[in-house]
């Protein structure tokens, strides 16, 4: 799986938009926004944590 | 009774209650969190990394004690998640039984127009630095990462899991409907963005930056979630206790000037769709918010639910007729009091306040440490509303 990085995933947007595309997520590929707002939605949590 | 009848006869107890009619019998909710844990003879990091353990824990709470509505069901400390990236804000010690948590700013002062200009941006790259040292110095891998995302699923798993079985074989009501959610950027920023001291700072120290990163907070947290209550079905969820939760810890830094100005704009448009909307919100403001009071005052019966954690529930009364409450069992007499000192303050509480409904039982804190209360009188109150 890491051998697949590309970009700085620390860095937004690129480290979103990496993040969105290659992680498993229960969200269609075909939709790249709801994809995002999904990965984001854990963004959150982690910074509240 | 079969269960669904149970379970609706307990959400019925907590609707009449917060509409001032009077219940079959006054309810009695649970507001234990970690103290369970210890209850049941687990550590804390055994039963807070271990799900199953959490759904024994939770299991056997209900089935030692017997109350109509547990509002923890180990949710509040969901530290498999942040440790998936090696690090957490809670600090666990299993010796003395206690879960801290460290405040600690992700945005200094001179950042706030930062934070303003992006608050995606500012979370993903420096909010998220703070937090975690592999983000920080770059390490971070999307392993990491999706670790991370599924240790939330298994969260959300076990959410919707111990919901069902306390549900379906307990025969409880959920707590609160599920409902949008809008999270104050005042509170927000006193939680986790800028801290206890940090806020305090701001609120005297450029001002302009201050507001500026709340109204960009705002519109992403707070916003989206009022606007979905707006679209929300008028008439409340009578399956569950309440419609809704405020809890807020920001008002016990703030004057009334500051009061008014950052904070009760969003309370009062959160209330004021309630009130349209005829549903029934838990405010928890933590501290003391008698200060806030006169606020509260024009509100209609059935909308707030106060639960103080500090001031006085016969005040409380007196001086807001309109608002029903969620609480009087202090915390402290639980742990150091006797069974029958227990009962005595449960008994006076349900006559004095309860007799024509808009009185609900439970603690005045979360119930977390050890000695915050003795198993016996917890059982001695139990039993006693039950027969009630």
């Amino acid at each position: 799986m890491d051998n697949e990085k590309k970009v700085d995933i620390t860095k937004y947007p690129e480290g979103l938009e990496y993040l969105a595309e290659h992680l498993q997520l229960p969200v269609p590929i075909e939709d790249p926004e709801a994809r995002k707002a999904y990965v984001f939605g854990l963004i959150d949590l982690l910074v509240r944590q | 009774m079969t269960n669904q009848e149970l379970r609706q006869y307990r959400a019925k107890l907590f609707r009449d209650a917060s509409n001032f009619v009077k219940p079959d019998r006054v309810p009695h909710m649970s507001f234990f969190v970690t103290w369970k844990i210890l209850d049941a003879g687990y550590k804390l990091s055994e039963a807070m990394n271990d799900y199953d353990i959490m759904e024994k824990v939770v299991r056997r709470h209900q089935e030692e004690y017997g109350f109509d509505c547990i509002l923890e069901m180990g949710a509040r400390n969901a530290i498999r998640i942040p440790m998936a990236l090696g690090a957490c804000s809670y600090y666990i010690n299993d010796e003395a039984g206690t879960v801290n948590f460290k405040d600690k700013a992700i945005c200094e002062h001179d950042e706030l127009t930062e934070l303003a200009q992006d608050v995606k941006k500012f979370f993903w790259e420096k909010g998220m630095s703070r937090k975690y040292p592999m983000w920080a110095d770059g390490t971070v891998t999307l392993t990491d990462v999706q670790k991370a995302l599924d240790e939330r699923t298994l969260f959300m798993e076990y959410m919707g899991r111990i919901s069902k079985i306390m549900s379906e074989e307990y025969a409880l009501p959920p707590y609160a409907a599920p409902k949008g959610y809008g999270y104050i950027a005042l509170d927000f920023m006193f939680n986790t963005i800028r801290g206890i001291r940090g806020l305090s700072i701001d609120m005297r120290k450029d001002t302009g930056a201050l507001e500026a990163a709340l109204d960009a907070v705002n519109a992403r947290y707070f916003r989206p979630g009022i606007e979905m209550l707006k679209k929300a079905p008028v008439g409340p969820d009578l399956n569950a206790c309440f419609d809704y939760d405020l809890t807020l810890l920001c008002h016990t830094i703030l004057n009334q000037k500051q009061f008014d100005k950052y904070l009760w704009p969003y309370m009062k448009e959160t209330l004021d769709v309630l009130a349209e909307k005829k549903m029934t919100v838990r405010l928890f403001m933590e501290g003391s918010s008698k200060r806030f009071w006169d606020y509260l005052k024009d509100y209609p019966k059935g909308l707030i639910v106060m639960h103080p954690e500090q001031d006085d529930v016969f005040e409380i009364r007196k001086e807001l007729p309109n608002v029903a409450i969620l609480g009087g069992m202090p915390v402290s007499l639980l742990g150091t009091g006797t069974k029958e000192q227990c009962v005595e303050r449960a008994k006076a509480l349900c006559e004095e306040l309860g007799k024509d409904g808009g009185f609900m039982l439970t603690q005045d804190k979360m119930v977390s440490f050890r000695n915050d209360a003795k198993p016996e009188n917890v059982k001695a109150v139990c039993e006693y509303m039950r027969s009630l």
